[in-house]
């Protein structure tokens, strides 16, 4: 059945369709309607629903719930997502499978409160300190918001790490139609092998016991050993680290979603993730009609990119145009594992605005 | 059960400097468990950063060691998660006054049954002594070389201007008063808050020209008064001294009983 929902509502919708079992959040615009679904939803299952003090208390009850084998998940916006950072880097050390939600604004600082950026591409893949794995989905629409969300919870499980959904103002706040179906992505659970001990740094994937299942699970943000105790040991810390980083790099395989179409026989290909998702495609078709041979590239995984899929899905194009809400953030990884032999280009918008049709047309005949 | 069996001894020796108190809290709370019949897959301690965060380390039992001020707010993860366990955060002056003072305050409102453990060295042991919210006024540390400027935090005033229902202090001097007012604490239903005073020779003590432990004990036993004793003695008795006991001890609905209470209301409906 479709229903004609708003984006932040069809996330909340994919996240209760995920079973999630508790929510911590603090109000900031353009966020603010997933924590007042959940205020209403969640008791109406039993489920823990929170309203925390600030960020750093949303993010830090969501991990020590996550860590306690609950699916749980926040939802912020630009500065809520700058406080979170802390909490979300011990979510990567913990392997808590945790779930946040961002809804991007404009920014730097308090920045444009309700109106629509891509400004936190890189925040959302680098924002804590230190090297750390990460997992990124951005969605293009309500529909896709709803579907991200709900498989999120299966993704951190799996891979025990934080999952952060990219969004921003315009598809949260958009209204469409949404399908309260199973996510379409082919992502592949595979057994895994279950063990006592909370931590294990030889295999990449294992399935590692819960506080308050009675297995003396010792938890830890500082580097530390398979029982969790801490410890500097130069050796081990080398294991902890390129365990946490090879359980994300040997998967991107199967984390890497993407959508594109005509970049095998092309020329000229559009690139760009969330919200612009619609106007690449409308690109294409207009060049097309043109005379041009276009085509798109939209990651929905935003981290980890899969480089050599990127390359190959790239051999035929000699023009790559990045559209995006901000100064070039997807476009210096496209740069970076593209620029060898093809022009990158870049169009960018910052006024707070999805752009009319007309005016990236003009953009891009210029480049032409 | 006896407190030993609550320790994890292949993690031991702690990390703790010589004349340090903490191993003494430490014994009290677990002593109370064993007093309490606890079992150990009942009970979670959750600690922030700081000298008295690394005791969740040594424990025979699940233990969260998170982040710098933020152990409340984990621990209200955890609790909400399990509400059926004991979850016991152990925390600092610096951690759970200074950097995680706004949590405190929000837990001791909320009413949520967690249970709060503040050590309080009246400075931060674990990066060199430095001054905190409960170093009195003018002391010397090593970021007050002139005296402290500014004041300290009464920690009982401050959580009862918060609305904890259950507030006590102790000292690891006063060993069974200490016991008694942990025992209680973890009885209390609802959030309770147990200020544990302690020495930091190494640090704290140094600058004050005490680093010898047992004339800091002697000092911490000077430095109180029992607040039964609160209408006996003169003003000047109780001068620049804090009062230990328990100072509040009243019970108010909770914030799960609230919660599950709507819960089963919506299930009806």
């Amino acid at each position: 059945m479709k229903e004609f929902l708003q984006g932040n509502i069809a996330a909340s919708y994919g996240a209760i369709d995920g079973g999630i079992d508790f929510f911590a959040g603090y109000p900031i615009t353009p966020s603010s309607e997933i924590l007042e679904m959940f205020s209403k939803e969640l008791p109406k299952f039993g489920k823990i629903f929170l309203q925390m003090e600030d960020e750093l208390a949303s993010i830090c009850a969501v991990v020590g719930a996550s860590l306690s084998g609950k699916k749980a998940l926040t939802a912020t916006s630009g500065p809520g997502f700058s406080l979170m950072q802390e909490g979300i880097g011990y979510a990567t050390i913990t392997e808590a499978p945790c779930v946040i939600i961002n809804v991007m604004r404009g920014g730097p600082s308090t920045g444009l409160p309700t109106n629509v950026s891509q400004g936190d591409y890189m925040q959302s893949k680098w924002g804590t300190h230190g090297d750390h794995p990460m997992i990124v989905f951005s969605p293009k629409n309500p529909q896709e918001f709803y579907w991200l969300t709900r498989i999120s919870f299966d993704v951190a499980f799996y891979y025990r790490n934080p999952v952060i959904i990219l969004s921003d103002e315009s598809v949260a706040h958009m209204r469409a139609e949404v399908e309260r179906t199973l996510p379409p992505y082919n992502l592949k659970f595979k057994e895994k092998e279950k063990l006592d001990l909370p931590f294990n740094f030889e295999y990449d994937l294992t399935s590692n016991p819960f506080i308050g299942e009675g297995k003396k699970v010792r938890i830890t943000g500082l580097f530390h050993d398979e029982t969790g105790f801490p410890t500097n040991e130069k050796s081990n810390v080398e294991k902890v680290m390129n365990h946490l980083m090879n359980k994300i790099e040997h998967n991107k395989e199967n984390l890497f979603l993407y959508e594109s179409d005509g970049l095998e026989n092309a020329e000229i290909a559009f690139v760009g993730f969330g919200i612009i998702g619609g106007l690449i495609k409308e690109l294409k078709n207009i060049f097309d009609s043109k005379g041009f041979k276009t085509g798109f590239f939209r990651p929905i995984t935003l981290n980890p990119l899969n480089d050599i899929k990127i390359i190959n899905l790239f051999k035929n194009i000699e023009k790559v145009i990045v559209i995006e809400l901000n100064k070039g953030q997807l476009f210096l990884d496209i740069k970076r594992i593209l620029s060898c032999n093809k022009e990158i280009n870049f169009i960018g918008f910052t006024s707070g605005d999805i752009p009319k049709i007309g005016e990236v047309y003009k953009k891009i005949e210029e480049l032409l | 059960m006896t407190y030993k069996d609550y320790l994890d001894y292949s993690k031991l020796p702690t990390i703790f400097c010589p004349g340090c108190g903490l191993g003494i809290g430490l014994r009290a709370i677990l002593q109370s468990f064993s007093d309490l019949n606890l079992k150990k897959e009942d009970i979670i301690f959750v600690s922030g950063i700081g000298c008295s965060s690394r005791i969740p380390g040594y424990v025979d039992f699940d233990s969260l060691h998170t982040l710098h001020g933020r152990a409340i707010p984990f621990a209200t993860g955890v609790k909400l998660s399990h509400p059926e366990k004991n979850v016991i955060v152990i925390t600092g002056d610096g951690d759970g006054l200074s950097i995680g003072g706004n949590h405190m305050i929000h837990a001791a409102r909320r009413n949520i049954n967690i249970k709060v453990f503040l050590f309080n060295n009246m400075t931060y042991g674990m990066t060199g002594g430095q001054a905190s919210p409960t170093t009195p006024l003018k002391k010397i540390t090593s970021t007050t070389p002139y005296g402290k400027y500014d004041s300290d935090f009464d920690s009982v005033e401050l959580l009862k201007g918060a609305g904890a229902g259950f507030i006590a202090r102790g000292t690891v001097y006063h060993y069974n008063m200490l016991l008694k007012v942990i025992k209680e604490s973890l009885i209390y239903k609802g959030f309770s808050f147990v200020e544990i005073i302690t020495p930091c020779p190494t640090y704290y003590g140094r600058l004050q020209g005490i680093e010898d432990p047992a004339k800091f004990f002697i000092k911490l036993k000077d430095f109180v008064y029992s607040i039964d004793q609160k209408d006996v003695l003169k003003e000047e008795e109780k001068k620049d001294k804090l009062p230990i006991g328990i100072f509040k001890n009243e019970r108010r609905e909770t914030f799960e009983e609230i919660y599950f209470k709507i819960v089963e209301d919506l299930k009806t409906k």
